[in-house]
């Protein structure tokens, strides 16, 4: 009996009741049977930790530019040759080239929208843009009421298009999606939006936090939802930091600048051209400078501070000064290249995030279950609901 | 022949390692590398999404899941036998690529060039006049509420000249001759005269006064605005806008982020020839109805002149493009050689 006692397995002991054996057994007596709950609660404590720390999944991007540069004039002669009409077909394309190379942990994310709902979402978009400028250029006061229709129709289009989005994404076989909550949307780009214009700007940061709030803590990943826990603080010092780089760049460059375009510009009209260009560079630069440090800050601070419950942490280390040289390295290519260069910056741009990018996967991954809008494979299934939309012009 | 493979399943993110081997079209097996199941399957009730570039091929199939193996040639080859993807081979062709290179800006600019203006001057042709009326009317009130003061020219001055000029227009072959002058102080427009589409036309104090008065100068003026209104540039000037934004946000739409401050630039480019457009065309309009009001086309160049002793002529390369008017000193040579 003593025997069996020894080798008495206890891994089928919750660790409650361990805890309860550990205090009750008489260690005198059986130091044997005590050492091995010992054991079996430490070998727990460090398989909790595998559980919560998860393992770090490879995040990659096997696109590339060469390959992609066909795929992209080829649709780009198309769409402009059926006047726009093809560039539904032209987005799905394109966005499943980025889609279909973007991998995690093995597995790549799949772009399940169907042209023509694209298509009717652009109409759409078309439509509302030409009575927009139509009313305001025949009628300032048409232009203001059109205006107003609009806003109020912006926190709708917002969920539908995020909806659609979502939507059309897929990893593992899964759907993502996007919980219309509609009264809430209302909230954050009506209400919270007037409180910003009412504090002169002064809450703006605070509204761009509400704004990536909603929109993160209402997106879904089959049965799993994400939550976010976003701080206020870092976005004014993102804001701050940004204004402040503009600032600076504005008033050291343009000094510089104007003492010595000022002087020649009345002489000789070339310099003047000159002058001009200069102007545009410098006004390119603080854009640059000033949306990198704001877009690393910000996309850092949501990716460390968001979870896929009992899915997957992530984390972003976008480097300002990487981002600022990729940003204006693009823009050189741009301008140098007449726009032929665009595949290139798009894969360099997509490379550059997906290399900052880190993924803990946990246990919980390979549980995710459909949501029950998803009945099927997430690929084959008609998707195109009424509202299933993306309103955009683009 | 046998596929390395992932097999995702249905209704959960669940996958498992597959080797797929492919028999006689359509039908192949799918072997589960750890449990040794194999599923016989094929592709009759199966979804297959199109070949793009190198990247896996997605085959779904009913009540199985959803299949993700590497593209490969002979895959490729055998899954796409009977429904092949040709928009994956014009992206693979050498040659359409070519030519897209090629084809891709002359096409651009044949539409910016050519079709796009052509195109707004039959919009232009069917706008409603009532909506012309209303377009001029409230744009007139939105600017005297905002930019433009009563003048303080006196009421003899004002009935002396566009008494001569009503009666001029008369005179004149214009289609219709419903103009109406008006004269207003602005110290935001400065020295400038401008027509609202239905004819309306306004002198500002500081033109007056930079021309001294002058009543020669100001009809050449008066005249250029009439050819703005004749020929219905402020419709034309619309439609291109619409068009030209919509147009470049189609072909381009998909290239956001760094775009849209290159947006707006060539956005403002484009805009800026078809207004330099409209105004050569109403510059080379009051040329030729100058002899018809009995004056000289020098007096057009002039006009001009003056202006560019208070403006600067311009005539920078880059202001050329960025400019929303011809250069002065374009436009006095232009009139001068018209003689």
């Amino acid at each position: 009996m003593k025997d069996m006692d020894d080798t008495l397995n206890y891994s089928a002991y919750s660790v409650e009741e361990l805890k309860d054996a550990l205090s009750n057994v008489d260690k005198n007596a059986f130091p044997d049977r005590a050492q091995a709950i010992l054991t079996e609660l430490t070998n727990r404590k460090s398989h909790e930790d595998t559980i919560t720390n998860g393992r770090k999944a490879k995040v990659l991007f096997h696109g590339n530019g060469k390959e992609y540069f066909s795929i992209w004039i080829v649709n780009l002669l198309l769409t402009i040759v059926t006047l726009g009409i093809y560039s539904a077909w032209a987005t799905v394309r394109n966005n499943r080239y980025f889609y279909s190379n973007t991998d995690i942990d093995g597995h790549r994310f799949g772009y399940l929208a169907e042209p023509i709902q694209i298509l009717i979402g652009r109409i759409i978009g078309v439509l509302l843009f030409v009575a927009y400028y139509l009313a305001s250029s025949f009628s300032p006061m048409a232009a203001v009421v059109v205006m107003l229709i609009i806003f109020a129709l912006v926190p709708m289009f917002v969920c539908l298009s995020a909806s659609f989005r979502m939507r059309m994404t897929a990893y593992r076989n899964i759907r993502f999606n996007f919980t219309k909550n509609y009264s809430r949307a209302y909230i954050v780009f009506v209400g919270y939006t007037l409180l910003g214009m009412l504090s002169f700007g002064l809450l703006y940061p605070w509204l761009l936090k509400k704004i990536d709030e909603f929109m993160l803590s209402h997106a879904t990943y089959g049965d799993k939802s994400f939550i976010p826990k976003l701080e206020t603080g870092q976005y004014y010092a993102a804001a701050i930091l940004s204004f402040l780089s503009a600032l600076g760049i504005g008033i050291v460059g343009g000094s510089a600048f104007a003492s010595i375009g000022f002087g020649a510009m009345g002489e000789n009209a070339e310099v003047g051209s000159l002058f001009i260009v200069g102007s545009i560079f410098m006004y390119a630069f603080v854009f640059v400078v000033a949306g990198s440090i704001y877009q690393a800050m910000i996309r850092n601070h949501m990716y460390n501070n968001t979870e896929l419950e009992s899915v997957a942490s992530f984390s972003s280390d976008v480097k300002i000064g990487g981002l600022i040289l990729l940003r204006m390295t693009n823009l050189l290519m741009l301008v140098v290249s007449l726009g032929f260069l665009m595949p290139w910056i798009k894969v360099r741009t997509a490379q550059f995030f997906v290399d900052a990018t880190q993924l803990n996967i946990e246990e919980g991954a390979e549980d995710v279950l459909a949501d029950q809008t998803q009945s099927g494979n997430a690929i084959g299934e008609e998707v195109a609901g009424a509202f299933d939309i993306d309103v955009a012009l683009g | 022949m046998q596929f390395k493979g992932k097999l995702y399943s249905q209704g959960s993110s669940a996958f498992a390692d597959v080797m797929v081997s492919i028999g006689n079209y359509p039908e192949f097996n799918v072997l589960c590398v750890d449990s040794g199941e194999i599923h016989h399957s094929t592709l009759d009730n199966a979804k297959i999404n199109p070949k793009l570039g190198t990247v896996p091929r997605e085959i779904a199939i009913d009540e199985l899941g959803l299949l993700v193996v590497d593209s490969e040639p002979s895959l490729d080859a055998w899954l796409d036998q009977h429904q092949s993807s040709r928009i994956h081979k014009y992206e693979k062709s050498k040659k359409l690529v070519l030519l897209s290179v090629v084809a891709v800006p002359l096409v651009l600019f044949g539409l910016f060039k050519y079709v796009l203006p052509a195109t707004a001057i039959t919009f232009a042709a069917w706008v409603p006049q009532g909506a012309v009326n209303i377009a001029s009317h409230h744009t007139l009130i939105a600017l005297e509420r905002t930019v433009l003061s009563p003048t303080t020219l006196s009421d003899d001055y004002q009935i002396e000249v566009t008494e001569y000029w009503y009666d001029l227009i008369e005179q004149l072959e214009i289609e219709n001759d419903d103009f109406y002058i008006l004269f207003y102080q602005s110290d935001v427009f400065g020295a400038n005269a401008f027509a609202l589409p239905d004819g309306t036309i306004v002198f500002t104090q500081e033109l007056v006064e930079l021309f001294e008065r002058d009543r020669d100068l100001l009809t050449a003026v008066l005249l250029h605005e009439i050819g703005h209104v004749e020929h219905n540039h402020s419709m034309r000037l619309i439609a291109e806008t619409l068009i030209t934004s919509l147009a470049l946000s189609y072909f381009f739409g998909d290239v956001s982020g760094l775009f849209e401050l290159f947006g707006g630039t060539t956005t403002t480019i484009i805009q800026n020839q078809y207004t330099q457009d409209l105004e050569w065309e109403a510059d080379n309009y009051a040329i030729g109805q100058m002899q018809n009001a009995g004056l000289q086309p020098q007096v057009y160049a002039d006009a001009m002149i003056k202006l560019a002793e208070e403006y600067g002529e311009g005539g920078g390369s880059l202001e050329a493009i960025l400019s929303t008017h011809p250069s002065l000193k374009a436009r006095i040579e232009n009139a001068q050689n018209a003689q």
